[in-house]
């Protein structure tokens, strides 16, 4: 997920380079990695939960998922989500606005 | 009764030296520059490569700190020496446009949504911003394409629209860096007559870095930069 997220925001660079230089605060740019990571997140979620419903009857025990254990999933997907997008958040901080010129 | 606000200039530079490296690898960029553009003032700067036309271009827009000098934006001292006098990035959002030599718009954002990025940057979001990214790509010719992407767009419309980002924040200040050079001749010198017209009615101060020297009667002045020195300076009337 780090590495994902951390390669999407590379790609992004010269735009976030383009963000800062036009003066956008790093709370910003904080924002638009967060939410790529948590729209991600979103995803991957809705996909396990289809697919669980999809694959646990055909397991050899009876698997239950209660809404409690959906909640706790959620909170740590978005736990994952902040901690994974961290690498891509420090790098698109660290990009100096005249990375634009170059 | 006239404004003295008015009679300020949009950017006085006084000294201003920019040095890279140190010891055997120091390298002087720019050095002791003193210069005035006043409001709707429309200046190019001339000079061949590695002259430091870009090192000056990225002091005066506050991206690259001088080493020494002092940088005035509106009469307010914005940099003395490498030392913020005010917060950068803020004075850079409502002081300062910016268009290059690209259009570098945001490929996966359309035409008017690439004008409202920098309204929201300043803080302006909602109807009034739509109101104002219309207005802006109207008086440029290409509301038509509004919702457009990037891709979708000839050079001179990309351009148009780098120009409408530019002005979204009504700057006092706008930078181009070679904006006509992907450019054909005939459209680089309606870019240059626009830069002109803009310069005249919004009052903004224009720096144009061009190598274009067809173009250079749209100007009110032409500056020249050699090895990091400004050598001579020409009013429209002495330029061509």
């Amino acid at each position: 997920m780090a590495l994902i997220l951390y390669t999407l925001t590379l790609e992004k660079i010269h735009d976030i380079a383009l963000l800062k230089l036009m003066g956008a605060k790093n709370s910003m740019i904080l924002g638009l990695v967060l939410q790529e990571s948590f729209f991600l997140g979103a995803i991957a979620y809705g996909i396990a939960y289809f697919l669980g419903d999809l694959v646990f009857p055909f397991f050899p025990r009876r698997v239950i998922v209660t809404n409690d254990m959906l909640i706790w999933l959620a909170l740590a997907v978005v736990a994952l989500c902040i901690a994974g997008s961290s690498l891509g958040i420090w790098k698109a901080i660290r990009v100096e606005p005249n990375e634009v010129l170059a | 009764m006239t404004d003295p606000a008015n009679n300020t200039p949009a950017i006085e530079m006084q000294g201003v030296t920019k040095v890279y490296g140190s010891g055997n690898t120091r390298v002087i960029a720019i050095k002791d520059i003193d210069l005035t553009i006043g409001k709707g003032e429309v200046v190019a700067l001339l000079g061949p490569s590695g002259s430091g036309k870009s090192t000056l271009l990225s002091a005066i827009g506050l991206i690259n700190p001088p080493t020494a000098g002092r940088i005035m934006i509106n009469g307010t001292p914005v940099m003395d020496g490498p030392n913020e006098m005010v917060n950068i990035r803020r004075y850079r959002r409502e002081h300062i446009g910016f268009i290059f030599q690209k259009s570098n718009l945001i490929p996966f954002l359309t035409a008017i949504e690439n004008v409202l990025v920098a309204l929201a940057i300043a803080g302006t979001t909602g109807r009034p911003a739509k109101k104002r990214a219309t207005h802006l790509l109207e008086s440029l010719g290409i509301s038509d394409r509004a919702n457009n992407l990037p891709s979708a767009l000839s050079g001179g419309q990309q351009q148009r629209v780098a120009i409408a980002r530019a002005l979204a924040n009504n700057p006092s200040l706008l930078l181009a860096d070679e904006p006509t050079a992907a450019l054909d001749g005939k459209l680089g010198r309606q870019v240059m007559e626009l830069f002109r017209d803009l310069g005249h009615t919004s009052g903004a101060g224009v720096l144009v870095v061009t190598h274009d020297q067809r173009a250079l009667d749209v100007f009110d002045r032409t500056i020249h930069l050699e090895d990091g020195v400004l050598t001579n300076q020409h009013e429209a009337s002495t330029a061509h």
